[in-house]
This record gives C-alpha cells, sequence and structure tokens, in this order.
C-alpha cells in the first residue's frame, strides 16, 4: 500500500470517528462485496476482481448529507502472474447543501447524464472504469461542485464544474506499446465546466439541452502524418459541446422514446467537429418481456478516424420469480460485427446475486480505437455480489 | 437494468395498490345490481393522503422467500401524485419512484442512487406483471376504484347476510376471461377476487385480510395473491400508516426523489 492510499485511509479513519463521535445515531452504514472472474478467450486470459465498499451516509434533514462510498479492490490480471494490485480509494465523498431553491454537491461524486441505454453523448462528466469486465457499468467518481437550480414549471437548471480532467480508466496493454498518451496537468486551463437546462413534462417529454467545456475521454492521434514513427503519440482533444436529450412515451401504447445528440468543435482545428446521435424505443409486453432498441452514430473527429455506427438491442425477462435473463447485442454496422452477450442473473438470497455470462464476437474485428472495442471480445464471466 | 425494471414495477404496484386499498366505509343498500354495487365500490372515498410502510414477502413455489421494505406518500389531488422510497434489503436501499398522473397521462421517474441520476420511465413498462411478484397490473385494476365501471361489467351471483358475490367481465381484450368479486356488504370492501382463465379455469386468488378502521379509513392490513396455477405466493403486510397528513407538493417532485 503506497503512502497515498495510507493518507486516505487515514483521512477517511478521522471522518468516521468525527461521526461516531458526534452523530452516532443517525449514522447509516452499508457496503457491497463482489467478486468478479472474466476470462478472455483471446488471450487465454484470467481476470479475478473482488471489490469491498463500505458506505457511510449522514442525513441533515432538509439541509443536507454527507456521503462517503470507501473502496478498497484487489485485481489479479493474469492467472499465473506476479501482479495482483491491491487499491484502497474513496470513490465518492461529498458533501450535499440545500438552500431554498439550489441543492448543492461538493465533492467526489459520480454524474450522469443522458436518457439513452449505456451509450450517452451528454454524459460528460464521469469517466468509466474500461478495465472493468463490464465498462459500460463502471463509472468513476470525480471532484465536482453541482448545483440544480429548481425553477418553476418544472424547469431544472445543472450547472457542474470540475476543475481537474480525468481519462476513462484504461488497462496500461490497451495500447499498443509505440503510442504514447498526453498526460494532462490540474490546471486551471483544463477545467470542465458544464450547465444542463431540462423542462419536465412538455407534452409528456423531458426537453434537456446542454452546453460543455472540456476535453474528450477518448484520445485521438496527436499527428497524421501518412508514414507516422513510434512512438505516436495521443491527447484529449479540448471541445466545446452542445447537447439535446429527449424522452417521453409515443402513442396510446406508451413506448418509450429517446434521442440524445451531440455536437462537439475542438479547439484544435486539426480536429473536425463531431456528431454523435443516439435513438431508441423501448417497450414491455404482457408477458413481460422488456425490449430495447437504439441506434447510434459516432462521427469520427479526423477523416483518418472511423465513423461507429451500432445497432443495440436489449431483452430482459424475470423467471422463475426472483431470478432473471438479459441479452445485448451490439451490431457494429461498418464493419459487419456482432458481440451477443446473454446473461442470467440468479438471486442467491435477498442483497445477493450471482450473474453468469458470455460475450460472443463474430465479423470482421476491424480495430477500434474507440472504447467499445472493449466489448467486442470473446469471453465470459462470473459475478457475485453481496450488499448489507 | 433489469434490476431498474423490477424496482419500477414493484414501485409501479403499490402506487395502483394504494387506490385500492383505502376504501372508506359506506352504509348499505338493499336490492342494489352488480353495476350499482361496483359503482359503490368504485365511488367510495378514499383518503386525500396517506403515508405507510410496507413490508413485502415473496414466495416462490418451493417456499422461498424474498422480503422488500418500502414508505409510501400518496396525495389525491388535481394531480394524484405518489412517491416511494425503498428501504431494504440493502441492494436497493435509497431507490425511490415517482408518479405524476394527470387525467390518463401518467409520468414516471425512478431515481438509482449508484448512479445519481433520474431516468424517466416508459408508460409501457406498466404492462404485464410485477417482475418477481404474482400481481399484474390487470390484477390491481379489477379492483382499482379508478375505473371500475367504464372497463368492467357487473353481474351479482348471489348475496347472503354479509357479501355480495359479483362476477366481472372485461370490456375489452383482458389476459382473464372473467373475474369473480366477494364484497363486503356494510363497507363496500372487496375482500376475494378470484381470477379465471379462457378455459375457465381457476388461476389467481386476491384475499385482502385484517381490515381495520383507522382515522376513518377502511384498511387491509394483509393483502395476499397466490397464483394456484404455479404455487407461488406474494404477501403485503402494512406495518405503519397515516392518514390526512399534511403532505406538501414539493415532496412529489424530482428534487425531493432525489433526496435521501
Amino acid at each position: 500500500m503506497n503512502n497515498k492510499n495510507i493518507l486516505l485511509l487515514g483521512i477517511t479513519l478521522l471522518v468516521l470517528v468525527s461521526i461516531f463521535s458526534f452523530q452516532v445515531k443517525a449514522l447509516d452504514i452499508s457496503g457491497q462485496f463482489s467478486s468478479r472472474l472474466g476470462y478472455y478467450e483471446q488471450n487465454n486470459q484470467l481476470v479475478d476482481r473482488e471489490r469491498l465498499n463500505l458506505i457511510l451516509a449522514e442525513s441533515f434533514g432538509l439541509k443536507g448529507g454527507l456521503y462517503l462510498n470507501l473502496e478498497t479492490e484487489t485485481k489479479l490480471a493474469k492467472i499465473s502472474g506476479q501482479n495482483r494490485e491491491t487499491t484502497l480509494r474513496l470513490s465518492e465523498a461529498y458533501l450535499d447543501y440545500y438552500t431554498n431553491k439550489i441543492d448543492w454537491r461538493f465533492g467526489k461524486q459520480i454524474i450522469s447524464w443522458g436518457s439513452a441505454y449505456q451509450l450517452n453523448p451528454t454524459d460528460y462528466f464521469s469517466p468509466k472504469d474500461m478495465t472493468a469486465i463490464k465498462p459500460f457499468n463502471e463509472k468513476i467518481g470525480v471532484n465536482a461542485i453541482k448545483g440544480i437550480y429548481y425553477g418553476k414549471n418544472r424547469v431544472e437548471v445543472t450547472g457542474v464544474i470540475t476543475p481537474f480532467f480525468t481519462s476513462n480508466r484504461i488497462s496500461p496493454d490497451y495500447f499498443q506499446k509505440q503510442v504514447k498518451l498526453d498526460s494532462v496537468a490540474n490546471t486551471l486551463e483544463n477545467l470542465q465546466a458544464g450547465i444542463k437546462i431540462t423542462k419536465r413534462g412538455l407534452r409528456g417529454f423531458d426537453l434537456s439541452t446542454s452546453f460543455y467545456h472540456g476535453r474528450d475521454r477518448q484520445p485521438i492521434f496527436r499527428n497524421f502524418s501518412v508514414n507516422p514513427q513510434p512512438p505516436l503519440q495521443m491527447k484529449y482533444p479540448m471541445a466545446n459541446h452542445i447537447g439535446l436529450d429527449l424522452v417521453g412515451d409515443l402513442g396510446e401504447n406508451d413506448i418509450g422514446f429517446w434521442t440524445e445528440l451531440d455536437y462537439s468543435q475542438y479547439e484544435d482545428n486539426n480536429y473536425q467537429g463531431r456528431l454523435q446521435l443516439v435513438t431508441g424505443f423501448a417497450y414491455t409486453f404482457n408477458n413481460n418481456l422488456h425490449l430495447m432498441s437504439q441506434a447510434y452514430h459516432q462521427g469520427g473527429r479526423h477523416q483518418s478516424e472511423e465513423d461507429l455506427q451500432l445497432l443495440v438491442f436489449h431483452l430482459n425477462k424475470p423467471i422463475w420469480q426472483f431470478h432473471s435473463w438479459d441479452a445485448n447485442l451490439f451490431y457494429d454496422l461498418i464493419n459487419s460485427t456482432y458481440a451477443l452477450n446473454p446473461q442470467i442473473n440468479y438471486s442467491l438470497t435477498g442483497g445477493a446475486e450471482l450473474q453468469l455470462g458470455f460475450t460472443i464476437v463474430q465479423g470482421e474485428k476491424k480495430s477500434n480505437p474507440g472504447y467499445l472495442a472493449t466489448l467486442l471480445q470473446d469471453m465470459a464471466y462470473a459475478f457475485l455480489s453481496v450488499s448489507f | 437494468m433489469l434490476k431498474h425494471k423490477f424496482l419500477f414495477n414493484i414501485s409501479r404496484f403499490f402506487v395502483i395498490f394504494l387506490i385500492i386499498g383505502f376504501f372508506a366505509g359506506s352504509t348499505s343498500a338493499a336490492n342494489l345490481t352488480g353495476q350499482e354495487i361496483l359503482k359503490k365500490v368504485e365511488t367510495a372515498r378514499r383518503a386525500k393522503t396517506v403515508e405507510l410502510k410496507n413490508t413485502m414477502f415473496i414466495y416462490n413455489e418451493s417456499g422461498d422467500k424474498r422480503e422488500r421494505t418500502i414508505r409510501i406518500y400518496h396525495k389525491q389531488a388535481e394531480i394524484e401524485k405518489s412517491l416511494i422510497k425503498f428501504l431494504a434489503p440493502a441492494d436497493v436501499e435509497g431507490t425511490g419512484f415517482l408518479s405524476l398522473k394527470n387525467n390518463q397521462k401518467e409520468e414516471m421517474y425512478l431515481y438509482l442512487p449508484a448512479l445519481g441520476t433520474i431516468k424517466k420511465i416508459s408508460g409501457s413498462q406498466k404492462n404485464g406483471s410485477f417482475v418477481g411478484t404474482d400481481f399484474s397490473y390487470n390484477d390491481l385494476t379489477v379492483l382499482s376504484g379508478a375505473n371500475y365501471t367504464d372497463n368492467y361489467s357487473a353481474e351479482l351471483l348471489e348475496e347472503d347476510k354479509e357479501y355480495y358475490f359479483l362476477k366481472l367481465d372485461p370490456k375489452d381484450d383482458y389476459e382473464y376471461k372473467f373475474a369473480k368479486m366477494q364484497v363486503r356488504k356494510d363497507i363496500f370492501y372487496p375482500v376475494k377476487i378470484e381470477f379465471y382463465d379462457q378455459s375457465d379455469n381457476l388461476i389467481k386468488i386476491m384475499t385482502h385480510a385484517n381490515i381495520e378502521k383507522i382515522a376513518s379509513n377502511w384498511l387491509a392490513r394483509k393483502i395476499s395473491m397466490e397464483n394456484v396455477e404455479k404455487g407461488s405466493k406474494t404477501v403485503m403486510m402494512i406495518d405503519e400508516v397515516s392518514f390526512g397528513k399534511s403532505l406538501a407538493d414539493e415532496l412529489f417532485t424530482t428534487r425531493y426523489l432525489r433526496r435521501n
């Protein structure tokens, strides 16, 4: 355990002792243990991750609250390797303060924007843990100040400032060794800021417009020469974004509908403006089958960067009273590649669940530097989670 | 995703449950037709606001049990509003559900603490049954005071000193062919419903038990749904209840949905 972790643990214990000293009766303690095992067929690799989250929540009623999520994780990336890593971190730690019209949140927090399923062009702030076995479900908290103003007629204005840039968590093996990724300094010029204006109940729809200034979490090559010499340099480009999000029901059958788009304009003239668009529908049938379909487009930021066009289908259905199955199908229209991911969710007891699933990939398997590349691997996994 | 759907379904169920659960007392009347009895059940006065804490026990055909505890706030006004907070088990604690119903249009939102976000939910998720329970939405609308006579025609099969026995025929397509309802004469409170399939086979039985009068409102402390076909059962117990409490409109907003 390094010095940073020891310091973090010390601060956490200090906070805990303080809370216990003053407000023991109101303190809510909960947590989760999870064990995740994944086997990747391509490189015959076994990944084993155990995680323990201890959550401490303290409510100050109508004035606010305090929330701490202390996480310790141990990870073994290769079955025969020596590189078991143990990490201790505060995955979230924030203070809520409520005024008459504004709810403030200060500290490390997960911020989720957008109504689409898993692929959210307007989800600007919280990066994803791309080292996770199922990275879509793993968001990382960021240090931020967030304020939500609640106006008349169900109008909400959300403002967020994150002083430091946090990239997606990427495995060191992800990029080729000839690639060098720029680091981003924690300076004022790298500050990320965004605002979202939401009108709810607009003929049954919620409409949001958002603006964001900050860096892409998906890196791009610095130079695009015909014969690049290694090491190739990549960076997180700075951009201004404008986004739109519409969600509601269509028709008398209440078919769920959403569309979410983002257009980004880059400060570096080497890159072209990029459009991301996702539109989807969802419907639940009388037999409990839930069906979701979604189309996603992500333009390239440079003529040499490939567009990404996906069709996404998701189904789920309960079985045997407490259990369920679900399936995801991703179809890459450009590369004619699809990934199928069926999964069984088995409830062991109240608060404990076992998930078993696999992903199979068929098609050309062209490499794509986007984060979806992580999904396109043949693999099998088992997740166990116990909440307390 | 499925867990979200499950939570939504459970939440949506309790919103409807609130409608059916709190019929007030009424005077009995003689020589009523089935349709008139149904109308009396439908129009019986219900509490304008209610706050309650529920525990739900779900049993599968093997007798295994799951338990969920929730707190519900409901306000009957121009817009019918409900806020539901999940208290247990730990994996769903803090999850919230908000429903705003204006005429036939309903807006529904789910708050997921792990994501720190509010999701607007498709109305079609009210189709079918409640995941992990033996209730379907249609089971509940059979008893719902909101649209009884619009959706069902009632025939009085028989009566005795204490009960009316009605046969309910759906006016539109329905997952059951018909249902039989047993109604208490003194308070026009449904105590038992039997559901039959297209082959006239009994498939489900819903019962209201431990009926008490609390603050001028009749309340079934225990509601059970038994699936005769599958052998499974869901039982709901009302642990705490408060009628007529002043609940501010601000409570039924996305702002308060986010709060613990």
